[in-house]
C-alpha cells in the first residue's frame, strides 16, 4: 500500500504548534540544547511554562496556547513529559496526552490539507490526499489505521457507515484531524514510557518542579477517590473482575469498550442509577459527558431499542480477557448475588 | 484401566500420517514466536506452553507423539514457552476468521445431524434451536459434517475473501485459508499491517463483515420523494445499490424509508459473512495446526486454495486415509450421510477414513476392524 510522499516545508511556527513533530526534536538537538544545560534564563521559562501545562492537564484539562517562542515550546513539552515519567503516575500522564491532544486538534483544524496530512502521517496514520474529492471527502485513511483511532464505536463513526475501498476509508477534514488527535494521546503515553531518566543529571529547577506537581496531583486525586468512596457498592461485593476494570480506570489505563460495556451493564444490574454510573465513569481522562450518558442510557434501555442489556457472563467475559479469577459463578452478577444473600444472613445470624 | 482399542487404531493412523508429513504442509509463519499446545490419545487434558525452535523440531514432536489434537496461538510472543502471560510477552496476532458450519444454514442437517431434549427427551434428525415438543433450549446435539455442508460453507469462505480483498486491501497472498479439521473453515490474515490491532479494532473489523450496526440513518440523504443511497459504489453502500437494482430495477432507486430498511435488512442477510465474533477478537487464541490432523474426525487440517473452494475439492484435500478399509457394525441409527457417503444400518464395510470418521466422532459402534 504505498502512500505519496508528502511535500511539505516546515515553519518555525509548526515546531512551535506542533513540539511533538521530529522536526521540533530535531532543532532541539540542532541547537545544541540537552536536558542538561539549557541555560539560566531561557531554563525559568521553559520551566514555567511546563509548570501551566501540567497545571492545567490537571485542573481543568484545557491548555493554554502554545508559546510564541519555538524554542521555548518545543522544551517545555519536552520537560512536561520529562516530569511526568519522574512522577510515574498512568492517570495523570492521560490527562496530560487527553489535554494536549485537544489543543492540538483545535490548532490542525485550521491548516491546510497537506500539512494535515504531513501532521498526521508523523502520527503513524497512512494517508492520502484526494485531488478531485468524490462525495466532498478530501481524505482517504488507512482501513486499519482508521479503526485503531476512532473516537467513538457508533454511529458516523462505525466502519460499516464508512464509504470504504481498497483498504481506504474516505473522511473528511475534521474527522481525520479528528482520528489525527486519537493517534496523538497514544503516541503522547507511549512517549513518556519510553523515556529514560536514570543516568541523566537533571536540573533541580525541574526537579523541584516535579514536586509541586505531583503534590498538585495527589490533592486532586483525593478528591476523584472521595467522590469514589460515595459510590460504594450497596449489598453485595464486587467480583474480581469488575474490580479489575474500575481499579483500571482509576489508575487512568485506556480501557477497552469491552470493558466499559461489561461495568455500566453490571452497574446498573445491581441497581444503580445512569447518573451513578457516570459519577464512575469521570475519572476516565478522556471522558465525554456527552458520549458517555449517551452510551450508559443506550444500556440502560432508555433509548434506542428500549431493552436493557445484562452484562456478560463469565464465559463472554473470559473470551474478551476480561475474566481474572476463577470464582466457581456462571455469571459476575451471581457473584455478587451470592455474596449479598451472604451478607444478610449473617447479619441475622448476630441479631439471633 | 487399559487403553480403550478404538485409541490404539486411531493412534496406529495418526502416527503413519505423522510420520511421512512434509515441512511445506504444516504453514506457520515465525513458527518460534508461536505457543503450540496437544492433546494426546488416552490422556486427559491439554499439554500448553509448549516452543519449537524450527519447523523440524515441530515435526519430530509429531512424529513421536502423534497428538490427537494440534495447536498453536495466532499470538506472537516473545517467550512462547513462558507459563504465565505477562512473562510471554505479546507482541501481536494474526487477525483470524472462523466459520463455522453450526452458523451456516444447510438443507442437509437433516441428513445426518440428531438431537435429544435433555428435559422431555424427544429425539429426532436436523438441528433444531429448541425442542421442538416442548420449547427447551437445553439440547443435546450430535453434529456430522457432508459434502453439502462444506460446499455451502466454503462460498461464504469465498464472500468473505472477496470482502478482505475488495474492502481491505488485503491480498490473496496474506491469507492463509485452512479446512478446521471438522466443521469449518480459518482464514489466517498474516499482513503486519494487523497484527498489532487491539480487541477494539477486532470488533470493528467484524462487526463490518457481519453488517452489524448498519442503521439506514447514516446511509441514506434526503431527495424529493423520499430517500436515496449516500453513495453507490463503496463497501456496504455498493452491496446496497446492487440490492436495490434487484428490487426496484433502476439505479439508485428512491425509496421510502421503510422500503430501505427492508432493503438493507435483506441485503445483510444475503451478503454479510457469518464469521464467529469470540474467534476473531481473541487475541490470544490458540488455534488448530495446519498440517494437523482432527482427532474428532481423523480428517486433515489442510491449506485451502480459492480453486479448491470453488471447484470443491474440499474433501480431496482433506481426507487422509483413501486406501484400505474397515469393517463396521452399528448400534444405534447412524447419520444417514457423512462426507462424500451414503450410510444405512445395514452397512458393514466402509472406506478407511469414513469409518474412522465414524469411530472419531462417536458413533455407537458394536465393531470396528480394519480389513
Ligand atoms: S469467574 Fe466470572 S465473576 Fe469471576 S472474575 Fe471471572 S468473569 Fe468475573
Ligand atoms: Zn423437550
Ligand atoms: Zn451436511
Amino acid at each position: 500500500m504505498a502512500v505519496d510522499k508528502l511535500h511539505v516545508v516546515l515553519s518555525a511556527e509548526d515546531v512551535r504548534k506542533y513540539p511533538f513533530l521530529p522536526e521540533a526534536l530535531e532543532r532541539v538537538r540542532y541547537l545544541g540544547l540537552t536536558i542538561e544545560d539549557i541555560a539560566a534564563p531561557l531554563l525559568r521559562s521553559v520551566v514555567e511554562r511546563a509548570a501551566k501545562y501540567l497545571e492545567a492537564a490537571i485542573d481543568s484539562l484545557e491548555l493554554p496556547p502554545p508559546s510564541e517562542d519555538c524554542d521555548e515550546e518545543a522544551l517545555a513539552y519536552l520537560v512536561s513529559l520529562l516530569i511526568l515519567k519522574i512522577i510515574s503516575d498512568k492517570m495523570l500522564i492521560r490527562r496530560f496526552s487527553v489535554a494536549f491532544s485537544k489543543r492540538v486538534f483545535r490548532l490542525l483544524l485550521s491548516e491546510d490539507n497537506s500539512k494535515v496530512a504531513y501532521v498526521l502521517s508523523q502520527l503513524g496514520l497512512r494517508v492520502k490526499l484526494l485531488g478531485a474529492a468524490p462525495s466532498g471527502y478530501t481524505f482517504a485513511i488507512n482501513v486499519f489505521d482508521y479503526i485503531e483511532n476512532i473516537p467513538e464505536r457508533r454511529g458516523q463513526w462505525k466502519l460499516a457507515h464508512r464509504l470504504v475501498e481498497a483498504g481506504w476509508v474516505l473522511a473528511s477534514k475534521v474527522e481525520a484531524v479528528r482520528l489525527g488527535e486519537e493517534a496523538l494521546k497514544k503516541a503522547v503515553e507511549e512517549r513518556v514510557e519510553g523515556l529514560r531518566v536514570d543516568g541523566v543529571r537533571i536540573p533541580d529547577a525541574i526537579y523541584s518542579l516535579a514536586e509541586v506537581i505531583s503534590r498538585k496531583w495527589s490533592i486532586k486525586l483525593r478528591e476523584i477517590r472521595e467522590a469514589w468512596a460515595s459510590e460504594a457498592p450497596r449489598g453485595g461485593e464486587f467480583p474480581p473482575c469488575i474490580r479489575a476494570i474500575i481499579d483500571d480506570l482509576k489508575a487512568g489505563k485506556n480501557i477497552p469498550h469491552s470493558a466499559r460495556f461489561a461495568l455500566a451493564a453490571f452497574l446498573l444490574n445491581v441497581g444503580m442509577s445512569v447518573d451513578e454510573v457516570l459519577e464512575v465513569f469521570k475519572s476516565a481522562p478522556d471522558f465525554n459527558e456527552r458520549v458517555a450518558r449517551y452510551q450508559v442510557e443506550h444500556i440502560a434501555g432508555m433509548r434506542g431499542s428500549g431493552k436493557r442489556y445484562s452484562p456478560y457472563k463469565c464465559d463472554n467475559m473470559r473470551t474478551l480477557g476480561l475474566c481474572v479469577a476463577e470464582c466457581g459463578v456462571k455469571h459476575p452478577l451471581q457473584y455478587y448475588w451470592r455474596s449479598a444473600r451472604r451478607g444478610a444472613q449473617g447479619g441475622q445470624a448476630a441479631q439471633q | 484401566m487399559g487403553r480403550p482399542p478404538s485409541s490404539e487404531v486411531a493412534l496406529r493412523l495418526f502416527r503413519s500420517y505423522y510420520r511421512s508429513l512434509k515441512a511445506d504442509e504444516v504453514n506457520v509463519t515465525e513458527l518460534s514466536r508461536r505457543e503450540f499446545a496437544f492433546s494426546y490419545f488416552g490422556e486427559e487434558g491439554m499439554h500448553r506452553h509448549i516452543a519449537f525452535g524450527s519447523t523440524v523440531q515441530l515435526l519430530a514432536h509429531l512424529a513421536e507423539r502423534a497428538p490427537r489434537h494440534a495447536f498453536y496461538s495466532t499470538a506472537y510472543y516473545r517467550d512462547p514457552a513462558a507459563k504465565n502471560m505477562d512473562e510471554k510477552g505479546w507482541e501481536g496476532s494474526d487477525l483470524v476468521f472462523d466459520i463455522d458450519i453450526d452458523h451456516v444454514e444447510t438443507p442437509c442437517k437433516e441428513l445426518h445431524d440428531r438431537w435429544v431434549c435433555k428435559s422431555c427427551g424427544a429425539s429426532g434428525w436436523g438441528a433444531p434451536l429448541a425442542c421442538p415438543r416442548c420449547g427447551s433450549e437445553s439440547i443435546e446435539r450430535h453434529a456430522w459434517v457432508c459434502e453439502t455442508c462444506l460446499s455451502v460453507a466454503s462460498d461464504e469462505v469465498l464472500r468473505l475473501i472477496e470482502l478482505l480483498e475488495s474492502d481491505f486491501g488485503l491480498s490473496g497472498d496474506e491469507m492463509l485459508v485452512t479446512f478446521s479439521g471438522h466443521r469449518g473453515f480459518h482464514v489466517h490474515v498474516e499482513a503486519p499491517a494487523v497484527r498489532e490491532l487491539n480487541q477494539d479494532a477486532r470488533r470493528e473489523i467484524v462487526d463490518y463483515i457481519r453488517g452489524v450496526g448498519l442503521e439506514p440513518d447514516y446511509m441514506l440523504v434526503k431527495a424529493r420523494g423520499g430517500y436515496r443511497l449516500r453513495a453507490e459504489t463503496y463497501g456496504w453502500y455498493g452491496r446496497c445499490a446492487r440490492w436495490a437494482i434487484v428490487k426496484a430495477g433502476v439505479e439508485n432507486p428512491t425509496l421510502s424509508k421503510r422500503e430501505w430498511e427492508d432493503l438493507l435488512r435483506e441485503c445483510v442477510k444475503r451478503e454479510a459473512v457469518a464469521v464467529d465474533e469470540r474467534v476473531t477478537i481473541d487475541t490470544r487464541r490458540l488455534i488448530r495446526l495446519p498440517g494437523s490432523l482432527h482427532g474428532k474426525s481423523g480428517l486433515r487440517v489442510a491449506r485451502l486454495s480459492v480453486q479448491d473452494l470453488e471447484g470443491g475439492s474440499v474433501l480431496d484435500k482433506v481426507k487422509v486415509f483413501i486406501r484400505g478399509e474397515a469393517v463396521v457394525e452399528f448400534e444405534g441409527e447412524p447419520p444417514r450421510r457423512i462426507l462424500d457417503l451414503e450410510v444405512g444400518y445395514s452397512t458393514r464395510v466402509l472406506p478407511l477414513y469414513a469409518a474412522l470418521y465414524l469411530l472419531l466422532n462417536g458413533a455407537k459402534l458394536s465393531k470396528f476392524e480394519l480389513k
